[in-house]
């Protein structure tokens, strides 16, 4: 596979992107977790299938529309559960389906034949070109950017809500930051893992990194590193055995979140 | 800031939640330098009155007044201890960040630091609160009573000159809830104390001042609360001892003993 490696350039672009997927659910993930904005991301991350449907109608680039589409849905989402009372399952419960219809309308407006949407929906990290590495790595820029920036107002909001409140903080702020990041993320993640699959790379780093460490900055940095092994290696798998990548990425990681939780389990018992 | 404003002034105020009144038309004044404990029954309407004492509700009508300011201007006078189990303990966060929180009113939180002077108050408030030896730890590892005491410190850390408590000794048992109660009381030599409680041994030995909240304010003042008010609030006869204490004897009631 080294050799591969130096001679084909879809592999380096592979490669290349999913170092810049880990890095955006590395930061992203922990924050989803703690929060328990996981089912909420996953509502996200389906509304982006509209913005790729946009995308194929004006045919534009469908990363673009994605973008435009599911930074829009998400701030729609957190001004909506703010005002009003719908309960927040069942908000997701209508975005989620809703991003998808709309995907699905808009590519039957579109002339011609249709497009396959199977690179969209589960990802194909082989296919990846430079210029959607280029956009993956200004994202994970402006994702780190905000998280640094602004890292105890985020680490407030997540903590607690009420108290933050009576200090005055900014939690408005605080909530759009965290929705707009988790939509920058779907982005960054859609052509590694497509949208269907999404959630176990948010999920998984994090949860695995939470069992050994317990301050969120190490928390993100450990997420960052296990995000990079589990799609190098899910990489590497689908190379060597013909596997489509984003199912060996998603299929390794519960894979290995499940054996660390038995050993651990195990080592306690004994 | 007036030197004779009352600490909390609340005048006419009626809050609620969508189609449910809490509050009916309160008038309550709070002078500063008094620990009052606030009781009455659950979905009584305690907890409104402290989110309305704490800005974080806006009352349908009447006016309230903290230290004779509106409480969503000066957010530094009011330091806030929520219910204990209220937070997320899995929470990957270390009892020196917690209290650090309560550094952040008012300030700039782009690319924001502690200052050493921010650094000293949390040092002072963790040592205060006799934290200091856990402040690196995860909230998730202390015990009832500590936890209880971090979130303490953490108000302390705003610098309030009226600290409100949501049933600050919930869950703890004798030693731990007699050793929180010390402490307010000689944080009282300072600060005004307002604290939401069911406990009793609160309200018989600590606490000055009492006011009976059930949808409107039923009583305030001393604390010897005869069983005919606490029949009115709350339905039924509820338990009144002084526990031993010699300074404070609640009014007797059926018989001699």
């Amino acid at each position: 596979m080294i050799s591969a490696l130096l001679h084909y350039n879809f592999l380096q672009n592979a490669l290349m992107g999913a170092l810049l997927a880990s890095l955006a659910c590395g930061i992203i993930g922990p924050v989803i977790v703690e929060k328990r904005l996981v089912m909420m991301s996953g509502g996200i991350a389906h509304t982006a299938f509209g913005g790729i449907g946009l995308g194929y109608y004006l045919q534009v680039e469908p990363m673009y529309t994605a973008l435009g589409f599911s930074l829009f849905s998400a701030l729609s989402i957190a001004q909506i559960q703010r005002r009003s009372s719908v309960m927040p399952d069942v908000l997701i419960g209508m975005f989620w389906p809703l991003g998808m219809a709309l995907g699905i309308l808009f590519i039957s407006f579109t002339p011609g034949y249709p497009p396959s949407m199977s690179t969209y929906l589960f990802g194909d990290i082989l296919t990846v070109s430079s210029s959607d590495l280029w956009v993956m790595a200004i994202l994970d820029a402006v994702l780190i950017f905000i998280t640094f920036s602004f890292f105890h107002l985020l680490q407030a909001y997540l903590f607690d809500e009420e108290f933050s409140n009576t200090l005055g903080l900014p939690m408005v702020l605080a909530e759009a930051l965290t929705y707009a990041m988790i939509a920058l993320t779907v982005v960054v993640l859609i052509r590694v893992v497509g949208i269907i699959l999404i959630l176990a790379l948010l999920c998984v780093p994090p949860a695995l990194a939470r069992l050994f460490r317990n301050d969120l900055p190490a928390i993100m940095g450990l997420s960052v590193i296990l995000g990079a092994v589990l799609c190098l290696a899910g990489l590497a798998l689908s190379y060597r055995f013909n596997l489509a990548s984003g199912a060996a990425i998603v299929i390794l990681s519960v894979t290995v979140y499940s054996i660390v939780q038995l050993v651990l389990r195990l080592c306690k018992v004994y | 800031m007036k030197e004779t404003a009352p600490a909390v002034c609340l005048q006419n105020v009626s809050a609620g939640y969508s189609k449910i009144t809490a509050l009916e038309n309160i008038n309550l004044n709070i002078e500063a330098g008094s620990f009052t404990g606030i009781i009455g029954p659950n979905g009584g309407g305690k907890t409104t009155l402290l989110k309305v004492m704490l800005g974080l509700l806006e009352p349908w009508t009447g006016q309230v007044r903290i230290f004779g300011q509106d409480p969503q201007e000066n957010r530094r006078l009011v330091g806030y201890v929520p219910q204990a189990t209220n937070i997320n303990r899995q929470f990957p966060i270390s009892v020196r960040e917690v209290v650090s929180m309560g550094r952040l009113a008012g300030k700039s939180l782009f690319f924001h630091r502690y200052s050493t002077i921010d650094n000293d108050m949390i040092n002072h408030c963790l040592t205060r609160l006799d934290v200091l030896d856990l402040a690196e730890r995860q909230i998730g590892q202390l015990s009832s009573g500590q936890w209880q005491r971090v979130l303490i410190a953490r108000a302390l850390a705003v610098e309030p000159v009226l600290l409100l408590l949501d049933e600050p000794t919930s869950g703890l048992d004798a030693n731990a809830s007699s050793m929180v109660y010390e402490l307010l009381q000689e944080l009282n030599r300072e600060i005004t104390i307002i604290m939401v409680t069911h406990d009793t041994l609160a309200i018989s030995a600590y606490v000055r001042d009492i006011a009976c909240i059930n949808h409107h304010l039923h009583y305030h003042g001393e604390p010897d609360i005869s069983s005919e008010l606490i029949m009115q609030l709350y339905g039924c006869p509820v338990d009144l001892i002084a526990h031993g204490v010699p300074h404070r004897v609640l009014e007797q009631h059926g018989g001699q003993p």
